[in-house]
This record gives structure tokens, C-alpha cells and sequence, in this order.
């Protein structure tokens, strides 16, 4: 168990290495420069600036010099905002993470019980119900949901009825999270339902299923312990990446809620070409990624004894 | 006279005046009862596009100089009234007879408050000689230095602190402004600058508390509001990046009891239909809106507002590099002559933007309100670029292009370079359409990031680019400056002697009528020339809850100027 662990940090710092060495240089292959602004500047504040940020060095030295001071978890100074990168991401990462978490939870109990139960009611009233969640769930993309949620029960019901009910934008109280919440975890949650119904379903017709049942266990019995515990293995597979995903949070749902997340980073650092940024949200999220993937692993040996964590 | 008679002519004169020069604004939708605004006391929740640099040393987005124009208090300011200079930080000035050297009396009392209100020390003239110190220090790599080098000596010690190469040795003593006691400064300019007192109106000229920022260090400084002081009429007290701005009443300002807001809360957006339904929620008291926003709001009959910035637009040509069919002349006329600027705004932004009858905005005039209207007076009362596609002028010119060229319309070789967004890729298809109705071109449209299309503007690796400008002072040099051979922002390689020399004896000739002669001689070289292609200028739209009854203003060379806004009731 020990050895495996270990095995798999290595690996995980590997791939992590790799990841900030093809970033670093794919960022240095994008065309234009971060100082050039709507106006121009002299050459020598050019330079001052490029001093700054040890731009002036060959891109061999600032690689290392990146490397090096990522081993110290020093993630550099953004340059669009002047401030520390590390700073930034954990600031942002805590609204972002908080909103996931709140996401995440929603998916998951919802997302299983909705599975389980339509796999349990097969061809019924309630399976057509469940996939049909589902089916909207994977369908409309979320800055669809996220406008029309704000436009209905934001906006429409405070007309209707007055009240600040569920707030438009902003961040900051639990009424803030509510309709952002839901808007992000509902993909999550048509994935989970969808798969927990398919791998309830295969769980239900097995052979022990069957024996249990033979054995006069009670339905409810049969439900959580059997059939619960195998069928969800496909649903702890799937949540170690969006888990990653969900936490460190979408440009989309954050803009559309005006959130202070950390998914707007992702796309604004590379459009405008701050390099620290960039490099400082890859190296977060791929490392936040990795560590979830090796939960997720890990957390197979809990669930299921069967799977043997060793080579 | 009889004393009634003198309060009636006193209250004439009194109107005549303010309808004269009546800038700051007045609900237009006041007591109507559409939007009655955000619910918080005393507070303004207000849209800010760009908030990311708050040091003032380092700032460079107008949103931001915005922000410090409430936080900070540089030596002069305009006024919300009628954008003109008025006493800040100095509460008077004289200047020598020659206009190099100026001595500004600071204002004794005022304060620094920090980001919870408390006082840590006064301000005084050293304050000043420190900030602008910081902005010529190279470490600090500012990017609005050279607002600093209208000083004497400012330029040869950046270059010498720079290391740039033979640059002789200048200490920063020997640059020209001095603190000749707390509260007098002195300054001394490197060439007689007639708009000096727009230059220092900048907020990157904003004090700095020298003890306060060896506390924090250069790097630390202002990038929390807890590592910044403040001396202006508000203080910062919470910053959420990207997201909100909160700035409150400071009561330690010298002219704090004229100002009646609380507090404002400066929000910045990422998606235009999330403010739009926060405005309409309650949850937002300004906002800046699109053109189809504006429709819906007018449709119920709310009033929208307007906001000139003094921003001009144009395409950029490249005219020095004679492998590109765009280097001929005759062929950019009739580019230009095949614009139909009117139907571009219609379709495109669908607002009151206007075609733009010459290049430089937002700049007054000598003897007229803008100097936009006295380069129309001498043209004839003509636009120097036409409103409306002049088919006809547009084909004779074209026909001119061809032969010079040897070619045939369908071999002429155009490709408009634009930035992602939308709007952008609308407005060139827009243009594009146009050029392919009235000439017959297949002009090509290429779409970059706005990073890389500023290198390639840069590199002159381009036909046609759109692009624009904002006036810094007002002063038609701050806009006409730019298309002199050796400026940076000259991305055409247009270089034309009479040009340069025209610039030159502006920024010489004393006498303000003769100068302005001279910038309408510039205006017109632009347009036989054409090295841009002047399209429009901008006029925003944004809407303003009924919460906001009066007092506040947006101007050239002040986006936002909210300090003296009155609530309503």
C-alpha cells in the first residue's frame, strides 16, 4: 500500500514537471508581448520592464529560474496585476472552492439517489423523470441555464413578488450561492444520475443480487449494502477530474454571476499574456488534478476490497 | 438700483453662467420611478471596466486613474462642473513669466488616512518630490513615467538610471521639482508647456507618503487597500480583484463636508447581461449599456445617457511599405470615400456615436466650445471625411489607385486586421461589405488576439487595423502628436516633413490662436494624407438609477468623477 502510494507520487511529481516545462514553453511560442499596451512605451521603460520580470534573460535561464523558484512554491509576480501569483490563486481559489464544493454535493446526492431510483423503478414514471433531468443536464450548456436562472428566479421573482429572493450577481452570502451553485452542478449531476442508473442497473441483475435476494434479504437491505457500494465505483471514477474541475471554477457561471473565482484566470491570463499567470494557474490546476486523480485511486481500495492497490 | 433688482440680475447672471458650462449631471429620469436603484444607505454600487493596478506610480487604464481621482488628490483636478482646472492638493499656484518654472502652494491640513479611516500623517510638498521620484525610478518600471519628464532633466536621468548606453550621469536632485518647505513645491520644466497643469492633473502624478511606503516596500504597495494611504476625498476599504472596489467618505478631505455619498462600490462585469439584469434587479446604480440594451431601455421609455471620452477612432494604414496595395494613396481615399460611416454606427453599435468629421476629440477650442468645430469652420462648415459613402468620388479615386497599381479590382489585395470580440469581427464585416458594394474589392478579414494584433500593428505587419485613441490632456497635441514621424504610436510609418515641422512650431508658437491654426493645418495634412482613416467618435450609453439624483459627472480625461453626487430623498 505504502509502496504504491509512493509510486504514484512520484509519478504525479513527473507529470507535473513535464506539464510546467510545456507550458513554460508553449506560453514563450504565443505571438505578441505582454507590454504592449493600447499606447506605446519608450524602449527603456520596455526594457525596465522586461528587466523586471526577467524577461531580458534567454528563455533557457528563465526556465530555470521558473523551475527553481516553483520548487521553492514561489509561483513569480503577475503582471498584470503586480501582485504575488500564489496570492491571487488562493484569494480566488477559496470563493471558487467553495462554490464547488456546495456544486459538488448537490451532483453527487442528487445525481445518486436520482440514478438509484431510476434504476430501482426501471421503465417507470420516476426513471422517465430522472433521465429527463438528466437528459437536460447534459444538454443545455451552463451559461444558458446560469442566464436563464438569473433572468427567472432572480430577476422575474423579485418583480413579481418584490423580495430579493435569490440575489442577481455578487458573492458573499449563502443567498449568493444558491442559483450559481445549481447552474454549475447540474452537468455534474445529469453525469452522475446517468451513470449510477446504467451501473445499478448491470449491479441489479447480477448473480448476488439475485442470491441475496433468495436468501429473503429485505429490499432495502439489498439496496445499500449490496447494490449502493458496487454501483457507484463508475460515479468515484469519474468525480476525481471534475471534482478538479468544478473546484477551481468555470470562466462562464463566474461571469455570468459575477464571481470572484478563480476560472476567469484562465482565460483572461492567456489573452493577456501574463506569463506567471498562466504558468501559476496551470501548475495549480494540474497539480489539484493529479492529487484528485490519486484520491480517487485510493479511495477505490476503501470502497471495494476487491481492488488490490499494489502493483 | 433697488436691492430686488440686483438679486434678480445676480440670479440671471447666476443661470446664465451654470448654462453656460453645466458639465456635471442631473438625473434625467429623476422621480420617475422606473429604477429607483441599489437599497444600501448612502451608497452607490457603480460598473468599472478595468480595476487591476491600484499604486498609482503604476497605473494605466483610465478606469483606474478613475478610481484614484477619488481616493487621491493630485496638485489640480478638474472640476466636475465644467472640466476645467481647479485647486487640489495646491490651493494656488504662480508660474514664471517664461512658463518654466511654477511654484505650488500645498494645501496645509490635509491628511493621509489609511484603510480604516485613521490618520497617519500629513501631506506636504515632500510627499509629491517622492512620488514622482518612484515614477522615474527604473525598478519600478513604470509604465506612465513619462508624464514625469516634463520636468527639467526628468528624461536624462531615467536614461542614465535606465543604463541606457552614453547617457551622461544626471542625479536625482538635479531633475526639476523640489519641496522648498513642507508645504511650498517648486518645478522646472524641460521646454515651456502650455497644458503643464494638465500633465499634474494625472492621477499618476498622485502623492505618495514616503515613511508608509519604505513600510511596505515597492513591490507590497497598493496592492491591498491596507497597503496604500489615501488622501483624496474617498478611502479605499475592501478589494476583491476582478470583482469589486469599495471606496468610502473620507471625513479628514479638506473639502469633505461638501460631499455627501457615502460610499461607492466600483464593480466590474466580464458578461454585459449580468450587470444589465443587475441594474434591473436593484443591484447596480450605474451601468454602461450596448446598443441593444439601450433599445430595450428606451422602449419603456427611460432615459438613456451619454458619455463623450474624447476617444476617436480610425483604421490604422500601413503607407511605408510599398509591397502593399494599401501604401497607395489614392487607393486609401477611395477606401475612405466608400465608407458609409452612418450605416457602420446603425449597424455595428447602434448608438449615438458620430461619424467622425475630423480626427481629434474631446479637446476645447480656442474660441469655440471644441477645437473639433473650429477645424469644421475652416474647412467650409465640411466634414474633412465623409458621413455617408461618396460612391462616386470613391470610384473616381479607385480608378486612379488601379492604374497606379496595374491592377484589376478583383487583384487588389486588402485585409483588415482585427482583435477577437464580437463587435470587432462585426464591425470589419461591415466595412468589408461596403468595400465589396462600392469597389468591388474581396477585402480578407483576419481575426487575432489583441496581443498578438498590437505586435503585428507594431511591426507595420498589417493593411488596415482599427483602432483608437483617448485624448490625456486637453490639448490638441495630446492627439495630433501622434502621427509625427518619430512617435511611438505611430504604427503607419507615415512620415511627412510638413507634418513633423507643423507639430514643431506648436509646440512653440505662445499665441493660442496661431497654435490652434496650426493643429487645423495638422487635421488637414491627415486627411489629404490619410496615414489613418478617421471612421467615428464615441459617444457611450450608460444608464444611471433614479438613487443618483445629481452632481455626478463623466468627461474627456475623467471617465468617472462621482465625488460630489447628490442622492435622492
Amino acid at each position: 500500500m505504502l509502496r504504491y502510494i509512493l509510486k504514484r507520487v512520484v509519478y504525479a511529481v513527473l507529470t507535473l514537471f513535464v506539464l510546467i516545462t510545456l507550458v513554460f514553453f508553449m506560453m514563450r511560442m504565443l505571438p505578441g508581448d505582454p507590454f504592449l499596451g493600447e499606447k506605446a512605451i519608450s524602449a527603456t521603460a520596455l526594457a525596465n520592464m522586461n528587466a523586471k520580470y526577467g524577461l531580458d534573460k534567454p528563455v533557457f535561464v528563465q526556465y530555470l529560474m521558473y523551475m527553481g523558484n516553483c520548487l521553492r512554491g514561489d509561483l513569480g509576480v503577475s503582471i498584470t496585476y503586480n501582485r504575488d501569483v500564489m496570492g491571487i490563486i488562493s484569494e480566488s481559489f477559496l470563493v471558487s472552492a467553495d462554490l464547488g464544493v456546495r456544486a459538488i454535493i448537490f451532483a453527487v446526492i442528487i445525481g445518486v439517489l436520482l440514478g438509484a431510483v431510476a434504476a430501482v423503478k426501471r421503465g417507470s414514471a420516476w426513471d422517465s423523470f430522472s433521465m429527463f433531468i438528466a437528459m437536460i443536464g447534459v444538454s443545455v450548456p451552463s451559461f444558458i441555464l446560469g442566464a436563464l436562472l438569473q433572468y427567472f428566479l432572480g430577476l422575474q421573482l423579485r418583480k413579481a413578488f418584490g423580495v430579493n429572493i435569490f440575489p442577481i450577481q455578487g458573492w458573499g452570502t449563502f443567498k449568493h450561492t444558491v442559483l450559481p451553485a445549481f447552474a454549475l452542478g447540474l452537468s455534474s449531476l445529469a453525469t452522475v444520475s446517468r451513470l449510477m442508473r446504467t451501473s445499478m442497473l448491470d449491479v441489479l441483475s447480477s448473480d448476488y443480487i439475485k442470491t441475496a435476494k433468495s436468501k429473503g434479504l429485505s429490499q432495502g437491505k439489498i439496496l445499500w449494502r449490496h447494490a449502493m457500494r458496487n454501483a457507484i465505483m463508475p460515479v468515484v471514477t469519474v468525480m476525481g477530474p471534475t471534482v478538479a474541475s468544478v473546484l477551481t471554477g468555470t470562466f462562464v457561471i463566474e461571469s455570468i454571476f459575477n464571481i470572484p473565482g478563480l476560472g476567469k484566470y484562465f482565460v483572461t491570463s492567456i489573452k493577456d499574456l501574463d506569463y506567471t499567470m498562466i504558468g501559476g494557474t496551470v501548475v495549480f490546476y494540474g497539480g489539484l488534478l493529479i492529487v484528485c486523480t490519486l484520491v480517487v485511486d485510493l479511495l477505490y481500495g476503501f470502497i471495494d476490497p476487491r481492488v488490490k492497490l499494489e502493483e | 438700483m433697488n436691492n430686488r433688482l440686483i438679486a434678480w440680475l445676480l440670479c440671471l447672471v447666476m443661470l446664465l453662467a451654470v448654462g453656460a458650462v453645466a458639465y456635471a449631471e442631473t438625473n434625467p429620469n429623476a422621480g420617475a420611478g422606473y429604477y429607483p436603484g441599489t437599497s444600501e444607505k448612502g451608497a452607490i454600487s457603480v460598473e468599472c471596466s478595468t480595476m487591476s493596478v491600484m499604486n498609482t506610480i503604476k497605473m494605466t487604464y483610465s478606469t483606474e486613474l478613475s478610481i484614484a481621482r477619488h481616493t487621491q488628490d493630485c496638485l489640480v483636478k478638474l472640476s466636475s462642473v465644467d472640466n476645467q482646472i481647479v485647486p487640489a492638493a495646491a490651493e494656488s499656484w504662480t508660474s514664471s513669466e517664461d512658463g518654466l518654472t511654477w511654484t505650488f502652494k500645498i494645501r496645509e491640513g490635509m491628511k493621509w488616512v489609511n484603510s480604516k479611516g485613521e490618520v497617519i500623517g500629513d501631506v506636504t510638498a515632500n510627499d509629491f518630490v517622492f512620488a514622482w521620484r518612484e515614477l522615474l525610478n527604473p525598478t519600478n518600471a513604470a509604465e506612465y513615467y513619462a508624464f514625469a519628464t516634463v520636468f527639467k532633466n526628468a528624461q536624462a536621468y531615467y536614461d542614465y538610471a535606465s543604463g541606457v548606453e552614453g547617457a551622461e550621469e544626471v542625479k536625482i536632485e538635479d531633475v526639476g521639482f523640489r519641496a522648498e518647505d513642507d508645504y511650498t513645491l517648486v518645478c522646472e520644466l524641460e521646454t515651456y508647456l502650455p497644458y503643464f497643469l494638465q500633465y499634474v492633473k494625472f492621477e499618476v502624478m498622485s502623492p505618495v507618503y514616503e515613511p508608509f511606503y519604505n513600510e511596505v516596500g515597492a513591490d507590497n504597495y497598493g496592492t491591498s487597500p491596507d497597503t496604500m494611504l489615501y488622501c483624496g476625498a474617498f478611502y479605499m476599504t475592501d478589494w476583491v480583484l476582478e470583482n469589486t472596489i469599495t471606496t468610502v467618505r473620507n471625513p479628514y478631505w479638506w473639502d469633505a463636508e461638501n460631499v455627501s455619498l457615502e460610499k461607492i462600490n466600483w464593480v466590474k462585469y466580464t458578461d454585459t447581461n449580468a450587470k444589465f439584469n443587475a441594474f434591473l434587479g436593484g443591484e447596480m446604480d450605474l451601468i454602461d449599456i450596448t446598443g441593444d440594451q439601450r433599445a430595450s431601455f428606451e422602449a419603456e421609455g427611460f432615459n438613456v445617457s451619454n458619455y463623450v471620452g474624447g476617444y476617436s477612432f480610425y483604421l490604422y494604414c500601413v503607407v511605408d511599405d510599398p509591397s502593399r496595395d494599401i501604401g497607395n494613396l489614392n487607393l486609401r481615399k477611395a477606401i475612405s470615400y466608400a465608407f458609409d460611416r452612418t450605416q457602420i454606427i446603425n449597424t455595428v453599435f447602434k448608438n449615438d456615436n458620430e461619424s467622425a468629421p475630423s480626427f481629434a476629440l474631446g479637446i476645447s477650442g480656442v474660441n469655440t466650445e471644441t477645437f473639433g468645430e473650429a477645424v469644421l469652420a475652416a474647412n467650409g462648415g465640411e466634414p474633412l471625411y465623409p458621413t455617408t459613402s461618396n460612391e462616386e468620388l470613391a470610384k473616381e479615386y479607385f480608378a486612379k489607385a488601379l492604374e497606379e497599381l496595374g491592377k484589376t479590382a478583383d487583384q487588389i489585395d486588402i485585409t483588415f486586421m482585427t482583435s477577437e470580440g464580437t463587435q470587432n469581427e462585426l464591425y470589419s464585416q461591415v466595412m468589408q461589405e461596403q468595400l465589396r458594394r462600392v469597389l468591388g474589392i474581396e477585402a480578407k478579414i483576419e481575426v487575432l488576439t489583441i496581443t498578438e494584433s498590437r505586435a503585428r500593428r507594431n511591426a507595420h505587419n498589417y493593411d488596415l487595423f482599427a483602432g483608437g485613441w483617448g485624448p490625456d490632456y486637453n490639448d490638441p497635441m495630446t492627439d495630433l502628436e501622434l502621427w509625427t514621424t518619430t512617435n511611438g504610436n505611430n504604427h503607419t510609418g507615415y512620415s511627412n516633413a510638413a507634418y513633423d515641422e507643423l507639430i514643431e512650431k506648436a509646440k512653440v508658437e505662445l499665441d493660442p490662436v496661431a497654435r490652434e491654426q496650426l493643429f487645423i493645418e495638422a487635421e488637414k495634412l491627415i486627411a489629404e494624407d490619410l496615414p489613418i482613416i478617421p471612421m467615428y467618435w464615441r459617444h457611450e450609453d450608460y444608464v444611471v438609477s433614479e438613487k443618483m439624483a445629481e452632481g455626478y459627472a463623466r468627461l474627456p480625461f475623467q471617465a468617472y468623477n462621482l465625488i460630489y453626487t447628490k442622492l435622492a430623498e
